[in-house]
Parts: C-alpha cells; sequence; structure tokens
C-alpha cells in the first residue's frame, strides 16, 4: 500500500503544472509548523494560524477588504501585512475637486427654516470644504516623500466637480435642497478658483505616477459662461499630462459626464481627443447630462473617439438616426451599451444596425428607449450579443415580443433580466428563456401585464440552479388565480431562490394561500396553529415571499395550504 | 469514474469526477494522469476539513465554469465585488476561526478559487470596523513595527482618512 500511495505520488508530483508544485510548496512550508506540532503553536506560543504566515493567503484575504479604512488598519497590523495591503491601497486613487462638498454635516445651517434664509446662509466654507483641498496637498506630499508607492498606481478616477447643486439637512430629518441661483455670485467666484487651484493639484498628482494604466475622468461642471475657456484650457492640460512628449502614456481613458454637469458645448471635450496623439481614445463615455447638447455634438464626439468599450447615453436629448449612425463603427467592441431617459431613439437603426453588430456586448441597458416601433412586430430579429450578461429592457413599451424570441436564442450566459413594463412579454416568452438561458439570477418582470401564473409554473419547471430573485409585482394575472403553491415548489427547485415579489394581494378567498405564505414567518414557529386562524391575517398589498423561509418550512406551508383551501371550498 | 482521495490521516473519500474537478489541482491531475483509480494522497490536508471540502464541491458541483477573466472588463469586477454570500455558502463557512483557516488552507492547495474566495471574505468581514490592535489580538498577529514605521503608515494615508 505504502509503495502504491509512492509511487502514485510521485507520478502525480509529475504532472502537476509550475503553479500547482508552487501551491504545494508554498503551503508545505506553512504546513510543515503546524501539522508536525500544533499544540505547540496553539497552547504555548501565541502565533497566527499557518495561513496567517503564508503570503498568499494574507494577499488574497486583504483583496477581499472592500473598505480603505480598514485596508489601512489591515496594514497596521504587523509587517507581512503591510506588504499584502500597501499595493491594494495604493492601486486605485480616486481624488477630485468635490464642490460643494459634503455640505448636509453641516451643523450651523441646523435651524435654517426656509429656503429664502438660505441665500445669506451659504458662504465659500460650505461650498468648498476646506479640508478637501488638504486631502489633496496631503496625497502630494505622501506620493513626493515616498515614490516607490506612486510605483504601485495603476488607475486613478479624477472627479473635477463644481456645481451648486445639492441640500443640506436641517431638523434632523429634513432637508432643503439648494441650487444654482441660492448662491451668490461673488461665492460662485470663489468657488471657481478653488475649483482651478485643486485641479491643478489634481493635475501634479497625476504628473507623478509612472506606471498609470487608466484613468478615468468625471466631468461634473456647471460651467458660468466666462469661465469656459478656463475650462477648456484645464482639459488642455489634463490632456498633456496624460500624455508623455505627445504619446499617451496610459492604455485605458474614460471618460464621464456627471448628471450635475451643465457643459453648453463639448468643444473643449472633443478636442481632447482629436489630434489623436495627445491622449489615448477613450475606452469609455458616459454622457449621463447633456441636455445642451445637439446630437450634432454627440455624433462629433463619436467620430472622435476611438473603438469604445462602455457608451452610456442617459438623460440627454435625441438619439436621433445620425447619433445610432455614429454608433455603429463601435458596436463590435462595446461591452456595456446604455441608451436611458433620452428621447425620440430611432429604433430601427438601433435594432437592425447597432445590436445585430454588437458581438461583445455584456451589459445592455435601454431604460425607456423604446417607445416607438417602425417595423412590423412580427419581424424575426437578431442580436448580435451571445455574451450578454445583463439586460435591462424596463419601460420599454413598444419592444415587441419577438425581441424576447431573440434573447431566449441568442444569450445564453444572461444574468440579469429587467424587463419592467413590458406589455409584450408573455408566459412563453419566460418560459423560452429561461430554458435559452441557464445562468439567470434575477429577473424583474414587474408590471408586465400579460404574464399570468402560468409563468410561475416554467420557473418551477425550469429548476435554474443560480435564480435568486423574481419580481412579478403588478402582474395582476400572478395573484388573482391562486396557485400559491407554486411558490413552494420554485422555493424546492431553485435551491438558491431568496425572494418573490408579488402583488397586489387582495383581501379575498382567492388569495388566501398567498397571505398564508407571506404570513409564514408568524407561523413557522407554531406549526400547529388552526388554519383558519390565517384566514383571518392580513398581508400588504405587496409582498416579497421570503424562499430561505419557505424552503424551511416546506412541510408546514404544504399543511397549512392545504388544511386552508380545504376550509376555503367549504365556503369559508 | 468515482474518485478517491486520501487525507493526512489516511481517511479515504470516494467523491464522482464532477465533484473532484471543482479543484483546479486535482483536475490537471486526472487529466494528466487519467483515472487510475487509486486513491490520491492529500498529505496537506485532514480528513475533517477534507469533508468540509468536499461538501462545498458537491454543493457547488452544477455551478457553471466563471467565465474567463480577460472577458471581463473593469466595470464587472465593481460589481463581482458587491455580490454578497450566497446563504447555503454563509451556513456552510460559519466555523471557528481554527477551521476556517484550515478550509482556507485546503482551498488554496487544491486550488478551489471559489472557496478560496468565501474563505477569505469570510476573514475580510471579521476585520471590518476592527481597529488593527483588535485584528492581531483576533489573530494573534505581533506587532512587529517601530512607533515610526506606524506612524509612517497613518501619515502616508491620512490623505484618504474622511474619504
Amino acid at each position: 500500500m505504502v509503495c502504491t500511495l509512492q509511487a502514485r505520488r510521485s507520478s502525480f508530483s509529475t504532472v502537476l503544472n509550475l503553479r500547482s508544485v508552487a501551491y504545494a510548496t508554498t503551503k508545505q512550508r506553512a504546513c510543515s509548523i503546524w501539522v508536525s506540532s500544533p499544540s505547540i503553536l496553539y497552547q504555548h506560543r501565541k502565533q497566527p494560524h499557518a495561513a496567517l504566515m503564508m503570503e498568499d493567503i494574507i494577499h488574497a484575504i486583504c483583496q477581499q477588504i472592500e473598505d480603505r479604512k480598514d485596508l489601512v488598519a489591515a496594514a497596521l497590523c504587523c509587517r507581512r501585512w503591510k506588504e499584502a495591503s500597501t499595493p491594494l491601497l495604493w492601486r486605485e486613487l480616486t481624488i477630485g475637486t468635490r464642490i460643494p462638498g459634503d455640505i448636509c454635516k453641516f451643523t450651523k445651517l441646523a435651524n435654517v427654516g426656509s429656503i429664502g434664509e438660505l441665500h445669506d446662509l451659504i458662504d465659500i466654507d460650505y461650498i468648498c470644504t476646506p479640508s478637501d483641498t488638504t486631502r489633496l496637498q496631503l496625497l502630494l506630499c505622501a506620493l513626493h516623500t515616498n515614490p516607490h508607492r506612486a510605483g504601485h498606481v495603476r488607475s486613478i478616477s479624477i472627479h473635477l466637480e463644481c456645481h451648486f447643486t445639492s441640500f443640506i439637512r436641517y431638523n434632523r430629518n429634513s432637508y432643503i435642497d439648494f441650487d444654482d441661483e441660492d448662491v451668490s455670485a461673488n461665492v460662485k467666484e470663489k468657488a471657481w478658483q478653488t475649483f482651478v487651484s485643486r485641479a491643478g493639484l489634481c493635475m501634479r498628482i497625476l504628473k507623478l505616477l509612472p506606471r498609470l494604466e487608466t484613468v478615468h475622468l468625471t466631468l461634473e461642471v456647471r460651467l458660468e459662461e466666462h469661465w469656459r475657456d478656463e475650462f477648456d484650457t484645464l482639459l488642455k492640460e489634463f490632456a498633456e499630462t496624460v500624455s508623455q512628449s505627445g504619446v499617451p502614456r496610459v492604455k485605458r481613458f474614460h471618460l464621464c459626464v456627471g448628471p450635475n454637469a451643465v457643459i453648453p458645448s463639448p468643444k473643449g471635450i472633443t478636442e481632447m481627443f482629436s489630434s489623436g496623439q495627445v491622449i489615448p481614445s477613450p475606452r469609455s463615455v458616459q454622457l449621463c447630462s447633456w441636455h445642451a447638447w445637439s446630437p450634432s455634438d454627440v455624433v462629433d464626439l463619436l467620430q472622435n473617439v476611438g473603438p469604445l468599450q462602455m457608451l452610456v447615453l442617459k438623460n440627454g436629448a435625441a438619439v436621433n438616426a445620425s447619433v445610432l449612425q455614429a454608433m455603429v463603427r463601435h458596436a463590435p467592441s462595446l461591452q456595456q451599451l446604455e441608451i436611458s431617459d433620452t428621447q425620440r431613439v430611432a429604433d430601427n437603426v438601433l435594432f437592425d444596425e447597432v445590436l445585430p453588430s454588437a458581438y461583445n456586448l455584456l451589459d445592455l441597458t435601454l431604460d425607456g428607449a423604446v417607445v416607438t416601433w417602425a417595423h412590423s412586430s412580427s419581424k424575426r430579429y437578431t442580436l448580435g450579443c451571445t455574451r450578454l450578461v445583463h439586460l435591462n429592457v424596463n419601460r420599454c413599451i413598444r419592444l415587441p415580443g419577438g425581441f424576447f424570441d431573440a434573447v431566449a436564442r441568442t444569450c445564453p450566459l444572461l444574468e440579469t433580466l429587467w424587463a419592467r413594463d413590458n406589455p409584450a412579454i408573455t408566459d412563453t416568452h419566460v418560459r423560452d428563456i429561461l430554458h435559452g438561458c441557464k445562468r439567470l439570477s434575477n429577473m424583474d418582470l414587474s408590471r408586465c401585464e400579460n404574464l399570468s401564473i402560468t409563468a410561475l409554473h416554467h420557473v418551477a419547471e425550469a429548476c435554474l440552479p443560480l435564480l435568486k430573485n423574481i419580481n412579478m409585482q403588478g402582474c395582476p394575472r400572478i395573484v388573482a388565480y391562486g396557485g400559491a403553491g407554486v411558490a413552494i415548489r420554485i422555493a424546492e427547485s431553485c435551491p438558491r431562490m431568496r425572494e418573490l415579489k408579488v402583488g397586489p394581494v387582495h383581501q379575498k378567498a382567492l388569495t388566501v394561500g398567498w397571505r398564508v405564505l407571506a404570513n409564514l414567518h408568524r407561523v413557522s414557529d407554531h406549526p400547529e396553529m388552526p388554519a383558519a386562524h390565517l384566514l383571518h391575517l392580513h398581508c400588504d398589498r405587496y409582498v416579497a415571499l421570503n424562499m430561505t423561509l419557505l424552503r424551511k418550512y416546506v412541510a408546514c406551508a404544504e399543511h397549512l395550504l392545504k388544511e386552508v383551501f380545504s376550509e376555503e371550498s367549504a365556503g369559508i | 469514474m468515482p474518485v478517491v482521495l486520501q487525507a493526512s490521516d489516511n481517511q479515504q473519500f470516494t467523491i464522482e469526477k464532477a465533484v473532484a474537478e471543482r479543484s483546479m489541482l486535482l483536475k490537471n491531475m486526472l487529466e494528466d494522469v487519467g483515472e487510475a483509480g487509486e486513491p490520491i494522497p492529500l498529505p496537506n490536508v485532514a480528513g475533517s476539513i477534507l469533508k468540509k471540502v468536499i461538501e462545498y464541491c458537491e454543493h457547488h458541483k452544477e455551478d457553471p465554469v466563471p467565465s474567463a477573466e480577460e472577458d471581463k472588463d473593469a466595470f464587472e469586477s465593481s460589481r463581482r465585488k458587491a455580490d454578497d454570500i450566497d446563504e447555503w455558502d454563509a451556513q456552510f463557512i460559519k466555523v471557528g476561526n481554527e477551521e476556517l483557516f484550515e478550509i482556507i488552507l485546503a482551498a488554496n492547495y487544491l486550488d478551489i478559487k471559489p472557496l478560496l474566495d468565501l474563505g477569505c471574505k469570510t476573514v475580510a468581514n471579521m476585520i471590518k470596523g476592527k481597529t488593527p490592535e483588535q485584528i492581531r489580538e483576533m489573530f494573534n498577529i505581533e506587532n512587529d513595527f517601530t512607533p515610526e514605521e506606524e506612524d509612517q503608515i497613518r501619515r502616508e494615508n491620512e490623505w484618504a482618512a474622511d474619504a
């Protein structure tokens, strides 16, 4: 036996790849300490567990720490932890100009009673928190003092933010919103000067980072007319800082125009890329507020940037045919596309030219974007996005059923489907999507008026292993015809189901089963509770069934449903 | 064909190949050596821990293989981090510190990334909101910094203190 094992061990060691050998060797080194004498380690000498002596494990733990404060605490434990956490602490930096600062924190304004009093009270210190400038100076100082820290930085997010839209908290839970007109011209000027000086500090920080790979630039500036030139100069300076002797030194650049921005013309932004040499062409462009821009401004921008991986057009003017035509050349490289809360989307170009060639799309959001439909509703659609993971077609009221057929045929990797308020989606579409998309984990089908209890039966039959949450609230035919037992079948057949949202649950006899399940938390500890008592229990109109609880008390729930329904059939 | 694993204390476990293949180490071994039917010795994993690891692999044997890293862009990684621990996993990992670290060691050795991530995430959750002193006490870590070194770490991270 020993010989066999030895021989086997030797044959295995010859086939292990280099990485596995490294794993085993490191592991054995650490394990030799505790396998041989664990009692010495844990009873007499207080030592960390062998796992915490291994650098790759400490590194793996540090990688899971999300809060920077916790990562700093980990770095302060001992040298070994410091070594593991320092590169993570410096890998990504987020800096910015932050105007307005965290204004709601100020208690001096606690007695503000009306918006009228606000104008006199808001001064420069409220708009521009002085510590935000200090923070940038401290970072600059830290990078100067420890240049090797600067070498860890691979990614930086810079927020150039200067607007006057915020809120102030008063009387504990009340808030006053304030906007541009509530701030005096004098305060605005001072705020702008602070913005320019902080932007300068950001540029100096940027220059100190030799191994930067990714830059995220968010522009959230509400430009006054006379600030425009200075702002365009700032963008030019930024572009020059990102380059080195005219050659881009970062690999990835992402641009976001934030929701509070008012930038009347994108000229300065477009010019950043137009030379094609000064700054790398952005991989992502997010325009979250572009009311002031015309479609031709967006066309200009799209024509001047290289193949995009992410494009977000949100809350702006028309996405007309020319904007979508300019988008076609980006379609094959796009991984994320969002068109939401915009008007007059030219659906024919989007569905005929953009989506069929978006082969690499992982995330598609068309929230409220399809409110017209130029084609016949019986057309067979083709989607190029076979790797789609997240799909959001909420409020696409004109989206035809054929689109959902195409999703079921084309997107086997789909994990999230948000299709709220879609009248075209039917039980058959749900069945086909469940069969075609086995990795689905979250589905929002709320307020889809044509869905019935049959859709839930399809969910129970599909037995999807990763399904977690389903929202079918506001689908009137889900609850009206009873059938609460199907919820139990779903809890059993989908082992990871957490929540099933349904409603409205009316106080009618036919919906009593749903009320029982919604009240299961009350009866789970008292399975002997008479079912008749349950008939008098009420629940909210919209309920979220806890599927974990349901799974735990399947027998109890089934028993209660049987008892309730026999009484119901007896006329209760 | 079933696979037989032998723990450091000679306990043997017969499992399905699909379960064994959740471990990249075992998967590579089985691909290269073939299915000889002999027990695979795992001298670094005790029987009680191997049993837990097998329980995890059995529960997750039908999970889809995660997409390759290169398929994921920056926006994907932020989503991954926000994702919380699965209900079954949370119950599974409710063990004492000693057992938790041995599961982590075994997952690292057997190269079962989701289990390693689960274990490390649990440790990271234990660290959440703790001071360095509390973390040291919790894991028996000795403070080997000089006061100056400690001060330097605090100073260089001061810029993000209230962020």
